[in-house]
């Protein structure tokens, strides 16, 4: 085989190469980028859930502030957390904003047990429950959330698609750290 | 009770805080029906009659109401139990997410109405914690039969109007597919007798392996198939491609040689094996649960 043939060859190998390099960066870019998006979805669903949570507070302290006058400090801490969550900007703020509002509901809640009347009243029933119900969707969503985050995580950093990420500047996401202090079990009686 | 639920719901948020085993979700088994008894505590007759009301129930609406007592939760709490055995039979429709789960731990003494995303307007959590409230009394007097027939019955009630199962639609359905699953048969045997007859006309049988390279890696590239399986297809792909035109090839210069015209290469006659499905539960519909519903505990 003289020179002229071989060089043809592997000019046509190195564009074979280009190619393939080429369909397999596109394919890595498509896959991140469909990952990236469901981290969004999800984190979505939790912020929804959050504001769930926002929609239901006012019937609450509507419903049992007649009985609990005299708790005032409560209803201020709460009506500030609650403004500050509609005054939060970015999804870091909002979280930020989610656990004070959180804190300021269940000062308002330990406070409740004092007033044993409530329990019997049949709208303060139902409002619990949906309360109850929606730290349960949150929880839920954010186990999803963090899941979206991790497969994302993993899909930038595994070798060789990590260059790619880079390339493109898609950085790992953050996850749901549980709160200081959360898995400290609260002292509440809960003799009914 | 608020705060309990508070607890049971950090669970399931710290499942991903690699926090020691807590929260350990054991199954308790696949699905034998739309009641499944694993502690044992319904009667005979109350399961079969359930049972059937539940599949009428189905039939009828598609909703998939499931009916779970087990012994224990095995340490684990009602609410992230119930999430994860949700999540893990799919119950309810997929698309409609119509699911109820209703499930009871005997032990633990604890019972919870888990709602897919789908009936959360029709069953609201409030609604179920009252359905909760009205079988406590029950539970208390270890009546789990009345106990577990009213919840159901409340369940049912609350749920009726929300979704009808669609009837002749499905068949519609199946006819569409059909015509068009033709339509590319069709299509495909003419594109594919037309490349045989390019490839034939070359005694080679390289340009057959190269056509297939070409869209296994186009195909992996557009639909961005995991690399391996990418890989894979394009190999088989190439691989097909060679044998191919092969075949085709080695047909034609046979025939030219022998002066004779080629065979028609019509599509193989594909056997149809239909599987199946004999008694026994088929399982549920793949539908999912946001987290809502009310537990409770007697």
């Amino acid at each position: 085989m003289n020179t002229s043939t071989r060089g043809a060859a592997s000019l046509w190998i190195l564009i074979g190469i280009a190619v393939l390099a080429a369909l397999y960066i596109g394919g890595t870019y498509n896959s991140l980028v469909k990952g990236n998006e469901s981290v969004d979805t999800q984190w979505a669903q939790v912020e929804s859930q959050y504001q769930r949570r926002f929609d239901l507070i006012p019937n609450l302290v509507e419903s049992v502030k007649g009985v609990m006058e005299q708790e005032q400090e409560v209803f201020t801490a709460l009506a500030d957390a609650r403004t500050r969550y509609s005054g939060a900007g970015t999804p870091d703020e909002k979280a930020v904003a989610a656990t004070g509002l959180d804190s300021a509901l269940s000062r308002l809640l330990v406070i409740m047990e004092n007033y044993p009347q409530l329990r019997s009243v049949e709208v303060v029933q139902g409002l619990m429950a949906e309360l109850a119900g929606s730290e349960n969707r949150i929880a839920t969503e954010r186990q999803r959330y963090n899941e979206a985050v991790r497969d994302f995580n993993v899909s930038v950093k595994v070798f060789p698609r990590s260059f790619v990420a880079g390339l493109f500047g898609f950085a790992p996401r953050t996850m749901f750290e549980a709160v200081e202090g959360a898995s400290v079990v609260p002292q509440v009686d809960l003799t009914n | 009770m608020y705060r309990r639920a508070l607890l049971g719901a950090l669970c399931i948020a710290m499942q991903f805080a690699w926090v020691t085993p807590v929260c350990a979700y054991e199954s308790p088994g696949t699905p034998t029906g739309l009641v499944n008894d694993f502690a044992g505590v319904l009667s005979d007759e109350v399961r079969t009659s359930l049972e059937s009301e539940l599949a009428a129930f189905t039939a009828s609406t598609t909703s998939e109401v499931a009916v779970v007592t087990v012994q224990n939760l095995n340490g684990d709490y009602i609410e992230h139990f119930a999430e994860q055995l949700f999540q893990e039979w799919g119950i309810g429709q997929e698309k409609e997410d119509n699911g109820v789960l209703l499930l009871l731990s005997i032990e633990d003494r604890s019972l919870r109405i888990e709602v897919g995303y789908g009936l959360e307007g029709a069953l609201p959590d409030s609604i179920a914690d009252s359905i909760i409230r009205d079988m406590v009394p029950m539970l208390k007097a270890e009546r789990y039969d009345d106990a577990v027939m009213n919840g159901t019955h409340d369940i049912i009630n609350a749920t009726r109007g929300e979704y009808s199962a669609p009837g002749n639609g499905a068949a519609l359905l199946f006819d569409e597919y059909f015509n068009l699953g033709i339509t590319v048969l069709i299509f495909a045997s003419f594109v594919l007798q037309w490349v045989g007859a390019i490839l034939a006309r070359s005694k080679s049988w390289w340009a057959g392996g190269m056509l297939g390279l070409f869209i296994g890696a186009v195909a992996s590239s557009s639909f961005t198939l995991w690399l391996v399986g990418g890989l894979l297809l394009t190999a088989g792909l190439t691989l097909f491609g060679l044998f191919f035109d092969y075949v085709v090839s080695s047909t034609y210069t046979h025939a030219k040689r022998t002066n004779v015209d080629p065979p028609w290469w019509a599509g193989g006659a594909g056997n149809y094996s239909g599987s199946s499905s004999g008694g026994g539960f088929g399982g549920f519909g793949g539908g999912s649960s946001g987290g809502g519903g009310a537990s409770g505990s007697w």
